[in-house]
Formats: structure tokens, C-alpha cells, sequence
């Protein structure tokens, strides 16, 4: 595990959950795997109205924690490719501003994601290694083989 | 838990807490985004389609 947040695998729903604590209170999270062909996975993660039973992917939350969530939907990814070996995972954020969310957020704990991961990012029309400091379109991740 | 078949009064087909997760527009949405990223953009390498791995951008349509 990577660290970050505690989760749970919901069978009946096929999706992971975990609860994000920080300066705004209890926000719950859901992470959700669809797949897009054979191998390719696309990976969203949103926040639950537990009131309303509704989920959103607009809410900026600025609950104070994004590298615990980040750290989070990592270890959730490596647990999902162990149920499911050799898959990749994209990741691509529902605009501009998240998806650099998740830029920085690798950057910032690459010395925990890169070896474990194989992260490649999309830009200017091609796929290449994550670099810092890149303002990518997506990334796809892939489990390292040990 | 719900049954698969089964009906709310209104007569509406009660769905599986996986179905109500996979028919929500936001699901939904994000799915169909990323489809539409990735027959513009192509696959990343190493994705398999039809048992075959692809190298870096293919697939594009």
C-alpha cells in the first residue's frame, strides 16, 4: 500500500470507498473502474451527497488533503490491478484544472508512485514517460513488473 | 437488496445499487468522455485490442 486513506472494495456496486477528513468536515469519496476495451480501464473518481445519494465530479472539495487522496486512488488502483492483472488504467480529469490536480499531485509523490507504476502522460498527440512539470491531457497507468 | 427484476409502485424497474451506478449521467459522462479521448487520441501502448498490444497511439480512428 501507498498510504493515504483507509478503503473498501463494495462488491454490490463494484466501486471503491473511502471518506476524505480534512478542514471541511467528512467528504465521501468514490472511486469507479469502467471499462473502455479489453485491458483499458478508465478510472473516476467523485464525491457522494450522502444526504441526496447523488454524485458529483464538480465539487472542488479543498478539504486540505489532496496528496492523502491522491496517495488513496493510488493504492485503490494497484489493489484493482491485482483483482485484474495486466490492465491499464487512464486517468483524465473532468477539466483542465483537475487534471493538473492530478499532474501535480503525481509529481509531487512520484518517489512513492514511480516504483510501482508505470505512468505515462498525453500530450501534443503522443504518449510519453511522465515528466515533471509537463501540463498533460491524460495519463495512463500500468503496474511495474517486480 | 433490490432484485434485478423487480418493480417500484410507479412501476419502474428497481435497480442494483452496480446498475444505479452505472447508468448515473455523471458515470455515465466520464465514460463516454473518455471513449471519445481515446478514439481521437489512440491507446497508449501496451493496451491490448483483440489480443494484440498496441504500440504508442494506435488505434486512432
Amino acid at each position: 500500500m501507498l498510504g493515504g486513506y483507509t478503503f473498501q472494495y463494495k462488491r454490490s456496486a463494484d466501486v471503491y470507498v473511502f471518506d476524505s477528513v480534512g478542514t471541511k468536515g467528512i467528504v465521501r469519496k468514490i472511486v469507479k473502474f469502467d471499462r473502455i476495451d479489453s485491458n483499458l480501464f478508465n478510472v473516476s473518481l467523485v464525491d457522494l451527497d450522502q444526504q441526496t445519494g447523488r454524485v458529483s465530479d464538480s465539487v472542488t472539495t479543498n478539504n486540505g488533503d489532496a496528496d492523502q487522496v491522491l496517495l488513496t486512488v493510488a493504492s485503490i488502483i494497484l489493489h484493482f490491478m491485482e483483482k485484474q492483472p495486466g490492465v491499464t488504467i487512464s486517468i483524465q480529469g473532468s477539466d483542465a484544472k483537475r487534471t493538473r490536480w492530478y499532474q501535480m499531485s503525481l509529481a509531487r509523490n512520484w518517489r512513492l508512485i514511480a516504483p510501482r507504476f508505470k505512468v505515462l502522460g498525453y500530450i501534443h498527440g503522443d504518449w510519453e514517460d511522465f515528466r515533471k512539470g509537463v501540463n498533460y491531457m491524460a495519463f495512463s497507468v500500468e503496474k511495474r513488473l517486480n | 437488496m433490490a432484485q434485478r427484476n423487480s418493480k417500484n409502485k410507479s412501476g419502474k424497474p428497481v435497480l442494483s445499487e452496480k446498475e444505479r451506478y452505472d447508468n448515473d449521467p455523471v458515470f455515465v459522462k466520464k465514460r463516454l468522455a473518455a471513449i471519445a479521448f481515446f478514439e481521437k487520441a489512440g491507446y497508449p501502448p501496451g493496451v491490448k485490442v483483440n489480443g494484440t498490444k498496441t504500440k504508442a497511439g494506435a488505434h486512432k480512428k
